[in-house]
C-alpha cells in the first residue's frame, strides 16, 4: 500500500528510573496514510505524548525507544541516527506542543525562531526565509505580520503565539503534523479559533495530522480515525463512528461517558472511577481492570488480547472475549 | 510597560540611597560608640588633627548636629583628612588606591565570568560523564578554599619553589597571581551556576520545540539554551565583583598591592579611623550600584521571560 | 496486534469460570503497592547511598574527634613556650626536633614528648596550637549556625505566621539587611568592637579573654546572617499554613504557638537543617578571612586563619607552618560543604543545585 506514509510497529519506549522501568508506551501499532487526521485519546500518563515524541526522538532522558519500528514512506527511523533525524525534524514531521506560553523561545524573535526552521531545510537565504516567514504569519492569520515578526514572545496573546507555532511547524510543509494538545491551555474560544486553522492548513496544504489529546470533543471535529491509550497500551482504534457510536472497551465506554454531551442535556455526566494507575507497578492483567465496572477475575489475571471487530475497529478487552465465547 | 520600568528602577534606587544612608548612619555611630576614636578623642591624635577634626565635624557641638554635619559632608564625598598619612584627604587617597584595585578586580571578574560560563555549560552538556565529573569535583574545592589560601598557595609554589612569578605585584608578571587567586573562587561558583542553569534551560519546552524544528543538538544547545541560561548568571555579577573588591582585602596585603583593599587593611591596623569610614561608605556605594545596575539589567532581559 | 509477549489468547481451553464478575477485594489486590517508605527514611537512605558524602562525614568526624579529644591528653597546650625564658633567638624547632632546654632534660634522662610539627616563633607547640585553632574554628562555625537558626526560626516563623502587613514589614527589615555589604560590615563591627572592648567598659571582663573578634564575629552574625534563615522559614510557614493540617488544627481551636510548634517547625526542620549545616562552613570561612586580618581570636589564643597568617613571613623557610593551618581550613569546610550537598541532594530535591 503507497498510501502509508506512517508506519508504528510494537514501539516501545521506558522511561528507566531508579527505582525501575516505566514502559510508558507499550507495543504500539498503528499506520497512518497520506492526509489522514488520526486522533490519540487518554488522559495524561497514558503514554500519547510519549509516543508522538517517540515518532520525532525529541524523547528527554531517562526515555528511550527500547524495541519496535518506526517507518516513514518506508524508512525505519529507530536506530537511524542523529543526522537522519534532523532533516526529518520539522521538514518532514513537525510538532506544535501544548503549551504556546513555554514552547517559543522567550529571547528570540517569533522572525528569527521563524527563519531559523526555514534556513534550516530550505536553500533559502535570510532576507528570502523573511519573507516566507511573513507569508507564513499571514497564512495562519496573524495580522501585521511585519510587525510581529520583529516582535518577541511575550509580546503575543496565547492564541497567536500557538498560531506561530502552527506557522513554524508548516514552514517546510512537512509530510505529517503532531499536534500534542494544542488547545489544552487556550481560552475555549480561540480553542476553535485554532482547529478552525489547523483543519484547513491540512486541507491547502495535503498533510497528515496526528491530533493528540484528552477531549474527546477535539477528535470529533477534526479527525477520521481514533486511537484510544492507557497505561501506555493501545486498547482500542477505530473510525470516529465506530469508537463514539460502539465503543468496544470498557475504558473507552467510561471516557464517553465522562464529556458533556449537548444534544442530549438529560444524560448524567459519570466520571470514572478511582485514579489513573501507577505506572511504576502495572497490574499483572488489564491495567483499567481495577477501576473497571464490569472486571473479571482473568481481567485480573492475564492481559487481554487484541479482537478484530470490524475491518477498522478493534479493542483489547476480555469482555469482547466473553461475548464471543456466549455466542459460540 | 516603560512606566512600569522606570517605576521599578525609582524604586529600587530609593532602596539603594536608603541601605547607603543606613550604613552611613551604623558608620557615624561605631565611630562615636569607639573609645580610642578620633571622636572622642583617644590617644595619639596631634592636636592639629585634633583641631581640625573640631571644625570639621563641630565636636564641641551635640551629637545631632555633629551628626547632620557628617551628613552634608559624606554627601559631598569629603571624609576629611587621613589621621595616618599625614597631610592627605582621605578621597583623594581612596580615589587613588580605588584605581589600582578596580583594574585588577575587573580583569578577575571578566575571568571568572568567561571561564564560568565556559566550564558550566560544557558540565552541563557533558553531564554524568567523566568531564562533568572533573568539573563538579574541582569547583566543589575551589569554593571551599578561601581567596587568601589560594593565594599563599600560589606564592609558596610559583615563587618560592618553582620561581616562575614574581611574589611582588610590581614585577613584570606579578599580577598573574593576585588576578588568579581573586577569579577562582567567583569562577567555581559561575560554574556551578551556569551548570544547574543550562540544566534546567535545557528541560524547557522551547528546548523541544528547537529539536522538534530539527535542529542539532549542538546547534540546540549553542544557540538556544546557552543565551538564556546566562540570564541568571546576570544577577550574581554585580554581588560577584563585589566580592572581588572585598576579597582583595587580604590579596592585597600579600601581593603588596597598593589598592584600597590594602589601604584599608593598613587603616583598620592603624586606627585610621577618618579612612576606615571612608573607604567604607566609598565600597558601600561601589557596592550598592554594581547591585543596583545588575538588577535592572536583569529586570529588562527578564521582561521577555517573565510570562506572567 | 501480533507477537504480543505478555497476551494470552482467549483460545477454547480458557476455563468459563475465569470469566465471572471480579470482586472489590480481588480489584484491589492486584494493584500492586509498591513499599511505601517514610520521608525520612527515603532521604537517609539515599543520603547514606551517596558514598562522597559519607566519606566527607568520616573524615570531617575525624578532624572534630582529634580536635576535642586531642587537647585532653597531649602534653602541651597552646600558650606554654617550651623553650628556656631567657633565650632570644631561634626558638623556632623543626618537626620532631627539640629545644635546647627540653634535650637537656632527655640527656639527663627524661622522656620529652616530641613536638610534631615543631614550634613557633615563641617556642609554643606548633601541633597543639593548630589543633587548638581547629577547636576554636569548629566552635565559631557551630556557634555562628546555632545563632543564625535560632534568630532564623524566631524571625521567619513568626513573620510568616502573622502575615499581612507585619509580615510585610518585618521583610522589608530583612530586604536592607540583606543589601548591606556584609564583608564590609563585619569588618567595621570588628574593628569597632575589638576598640570598644579592649578600650572600654569591657575590658577586663570575660569577653577579652574570650576574645573580641571572636565575640564581634558572633554579633555580627547574629545582626546580619539570619536573614538567609528568616526567609527560608518564613516560606516554609507560609507554604504549611495553608496545608490541610493546619486548617483542621486551628478549627480544633489550637492555639498560633502551638501550631507552630506542633505542626510547621517538624514540616520546616529538614530544610532549616541542611541550610544550617552549609552556614557552618561559611562562618568558618569569614572567621578565617578575619583573622587572617587580625580581626578574630585574641592573641595568645590561636586560630587556623590566624596561624596561616602569622606563619608567612616563614613560607620559605617553613612552608609546613602554613600547609599544615590552610589544609585543616580547607578540609574542614570542603567535608562540610559536602556533608551538606549530600544532605539538600538526599532531603530536598527541590533545592538541588544542578544535580550530580
Amino acid at each position: 500500500m503507497d498510501s502509508i506514509l506512517l508506519k508504528v510497529e510494537n514501539l516501545q519506549t521506558s522511561f528507566l528510573v531508579k527505582s525501575g522501568e516505566v514502559k510508558a508506551a507499550n507495543e504500539i501499532s498503528f499506520t497512518l496514510k497520506k492526509g489522514e487526521a488520526l486522533g490519540i485519546v487518554g488522559e495524561s500518563g497514558s503514554g500519547k505524548s510519549v509516543t508522538a515524541y517517540s515518532i520525532l526522538q525529541i524523547l528527554q532522558n531517562p526515555g528511550k525507544i527500547v524495541g519496535g519500528s518506526i517507518a516513514l514512506n518506508g524508512q525505519e527511523l529507530v536506530n537511524s541516527g542523529e543526522s537522519v533525524m534532523s532533516r526529518i525534524r520539522g521538514n518532514k514531521i513537525s510538532m506544535i506542543f501544548q503549551d504556546p506560553m513555554t514552547s517559543l523561545n522567550p529571547v528570540f524573535t517569533v522572525g528569527n525562531q521563524l527563519t531559523e526552521a526555514i534556513m534550516l531545510h530550505t536553500k533559502r537565504r535570510k532576507a528570502q526565509a523573511r519573507e516566507r516567514s511573513v507569508e507564513l504569519l499571514r497564512l495562519v492569520g496573524i495580522n501585521e505580520p511585519k510587525r510581529r515578526v520583529k516582535q518577541y514572545p511575550h509580546e503575543l496573546s496565547g492564541g497567536m503565539r500557538q498560531r506561530a507555532m502552527i506557522a513554524m511547524a508548516i514552514a517546510c510543509e512537512p509530510d505529517i503534523l503532531i499536534a500534542d494538545e494544542p488547545t489544552t491551555a487556550l481560552d475555549v474560544t480561540v480553542q476553535a479559533q485554532i482547529l478552525e486553522l489547523m483543519k484547513s492548513l491540512q486541507e491547502q496544504l495535503g498533510m497528515a495530522i496526528i491530533m493528540i489529546t484528552h477531549d474527546l470533543g477535539v477528535i470529533a471535529g477534526m479527525c477520521e480515525r481514533v486511537i484510544v491509550m492507557y497505561a501506555g497500551r493501545i486498547v482500542e482504534s477505530g473510525t470516529v463512528d465506530e469508537i463514539f457510536y460502539a465503543p468496544a472497551h470498557e475504558y473507552t465506554k467510561g471516557l464517553l461517558k465522562s464529556i458533556p454531551s449537548i444534544s442530549d442535556e438529560r444524560q448524567r455526566l459519570i466520571p470514572i472511577a478511582g485514579s489513573p494507575v501507577d505506572m511504576l507497578s502495572l497490574p499483572k492483567g488489564c491495567a483499567f481492570a481495577p477501576r473497571c465496572d464490569c472486571a473479571m477475575k482473568i481481567c485480573l489475571a492475564s492481559q487481554p488480547a487484541q479482537s478484530r471487530i470490524s475491518e477498522t475497529h478493534s479493542a483489547s478487552c476480555w469482555m469482547n472475549e466473553k461475548g464471543r465465547l456466549e455466542n459460540a | 510597560m516603560d512606566t512600569k520600568m522606570l517605576a521599578y528602577i525609582a524604586k529600587r534606587l530609593l532602596f539603594s540611597v536608603f541601605t547607603l544612608f543606613l550604613i552611613v548612619t551604623i558608620t557615624f555611630f561605631l565611630m562615636h560608640a569607639i573609645p580610642s576614636s578620633p571622636f572622642i578623642g583617644g590617644k595619639a591624635l596631634t592636636p592639629t588633627v585634633m583641631k581640625q577634626l573640631e571644625m570639621k565635624f563641630g565636636l564641641d557641638k551635640p551629637l545631632g548636629e555633629q551628626y547632620i554635619i557628617y551628613l552634608k559632608n559624606t554627601a559631598r564625598l569629603d571624609f576629611g583628612m587621613s589621621t595616618f598619612h599625614k597631610g592627605r584627604k582621605v578621597i583623594d587617597l581612596i580615589t587613588i588606591t580605588f584605581k589600582v584595585s578596580a583594574k585588577i578586580g575587573l580583569i578577575a571578574a571578566a575571568i571568572a565570568l568567561a571561564s564560568g560560563i565556559l566550564l558550566g555549560s560544557l558540565a552541563a552538556l557533558k553531564k554524568d560523564t567523566i568531564v562533568d565529573r572533573l568539573i563538579i569535583v574541582l569547583t566543589t574545592a575551589l569554593v571551599s578554599l578561601p581567596n587568601f589560601l589560594v593565594a599563599i598557595m600560589m606564592l609558596w609554589v610559583f615563587s618560592v619553589m618553582l620561581h616562575w612569578l614574581p611574589p611582588r605585584a610590581g614585577a613584570p608578571g606579578g599580577l598573574v597571581m593576585p588576578i588568579v587567586s581573586l577569579a577562582l573562587y567567583p569562577a567555581a561558583y559561575v560554574t556551578r551556576l551556569m551548570r544547574s542553569s543550562v540544566l534546567d534551560v535545557l528541560t524547557q519546552d522551547y528546548i523541544r520545540t528547537a529539536s522538534a524544528k530539527g535542529l542539532s543538538t549542538s546547534k540546540v544547545l549553542l544557540k538556544h539554551a546557552v543565551k538564556n541560561a546566562i540570564i541568571p548568571i546576570i544577577t550574581y555579577a554585580g554581588p560577584m565583583i563585589a566580592y572581588i573588591t572585598t576579597g582583595s582585602f587580604v590579596v592585597e596585603q600579600i601581593f603588596s598591592i597598593g589598592g584600597l583593599g590594602n589601604f584599608f587593611v593598613r587603616a583598620i591596623q592603624n586606627s585610621d579611623y577618618t579612612m576606615i569610614m571612608g573607604s567604607t561608605i566609598y565600597l558601600s556605594i561601589v557596592m550598592l550600584s554594581m547591585t543596583l545596575l545588575c538588577d535592572i539589567l536583569y529586570k529588562v532581559v527578564d521582561k521577555r521571560i517573565d510570562f506572567s | 496486534m501480533e507477537n504480543s509477549n505478555n497476551t494470552q489468547k482467549a483460545t477454547l481451553h480458557t476455563d468459563l469460570s475465569m470469566f465471572e464478575l471480579a470482586t472489590d477485594e480481588e480489584k484491589a489486590q492486584s494493584v500492586l503497592l509498591r513499599e511505601s517508605t517514610t520521608f525520612f527514611k527515603d532521604g537517609m537512605r539515599r543520603f547514606i547511598g551517596n558514598k562522597v558524602s559519607i566519606t566527607a562525614l568520616i573524615v570531617f568526624a575525624a578532624i572534630a574527634l582529634i580536635a576535642i579529644i586531642v587537647p585532653v591528653f597531649y602534653p602541651y597546650d597552646y600558650e606554654t613556650t617550651s623553650a628556656s625564658a631567657k633565650s632570644i633567638s631561634s626558638i623556632y624547632t623543626k618537626p620532631m626536633e627539640y629545644s635546647k632546654r627540653e634535650q637537656e632534660a632527655i640527656n639527663a634522662g627524661i622522656k620529652v614528648f616530641p613536638h610534631i610539627f615543631g614550634t613557633d616563633e615563641l617556642g609554643r607547640d606548633y601541633a597543639a596550637r593548630v589543633i587548638y585553632g581547629t577547636r576554636i574554628s569548629l566552635m565559631v562555625g557551630a556557634v555562628a549556625a546555632f545563632i543564625v537558626v535560632v534568630i532564623g526560626i524566631i524571625y521567619g516563623s513568626i513573620s510568616g505566621y502573622l502575615g499581612g502587613r507585619a509580615d510585610l514589614f518585618m521583610m522589608r527589615i530583612v530586604d536592607v539587611v540583606y543589601s548591606l555589604p556584609d564583608m564590609l560590615v563585619i569588618i567595621l563591627l570588628s574593628v569597632s568592637l575589638k576598640d570598644i572592648i579592649l578600650n572600654g567598659k569591657l575590658a577586663g571582663t570575660w569577653v577579652t579573654k574570650f576574645g573580641p573578634g571572636l565575640v564581634s564575629i558572633f554579633i555580627v552574625f547574629g545582626l546580619l546572617y539570619w536573614v538567609g534563615m528568616a526567609r527560608l522559614v518564613r516560606g516554609q510557614v507560609l507554604a504549611l499554613k495553608e496545608r490541610e493540617f493546619v486548617l483542621a488544627a486551628r478549627a480544633f481551636g489550637a492555639k498560633p504557638m502551638w501550631i507552630i510548634r506542633k505542626h510547621m517547625i517538624p514540616n520546616s526542620l529538614s530544610v532549616i537543617f541542611i541550610s544550617a549545616a552549609l552556614q557552618v562552613p561559611s562562618a568558618i570561612f569569614t572567621e578565617s578571612f578575619l583573622s587572617f586580618l587580625g580581626l578574630g581570636v585574641a592573641i595568645p589564643m590561636p586560630s587556623l586563619g590566624s596561624l596561616a597568617s602569622s606563619s608567612l613571613g616563614q613560607i620559605a623557610a617553613r612552608p609546613y607552618m602554613i600547609v599544615i593551618p590552610a589544609t585543616a581550613i580547607f578540609g574542614i569546610i570542603l567535608t562540610l560543604n559536602l556533608v551538606g550537598n549530600g544532605l539538600r541532594d538526599a532531603f530536598d530535591p527541590t533545592q538541588r543545585e544542578g544535580g550530580r
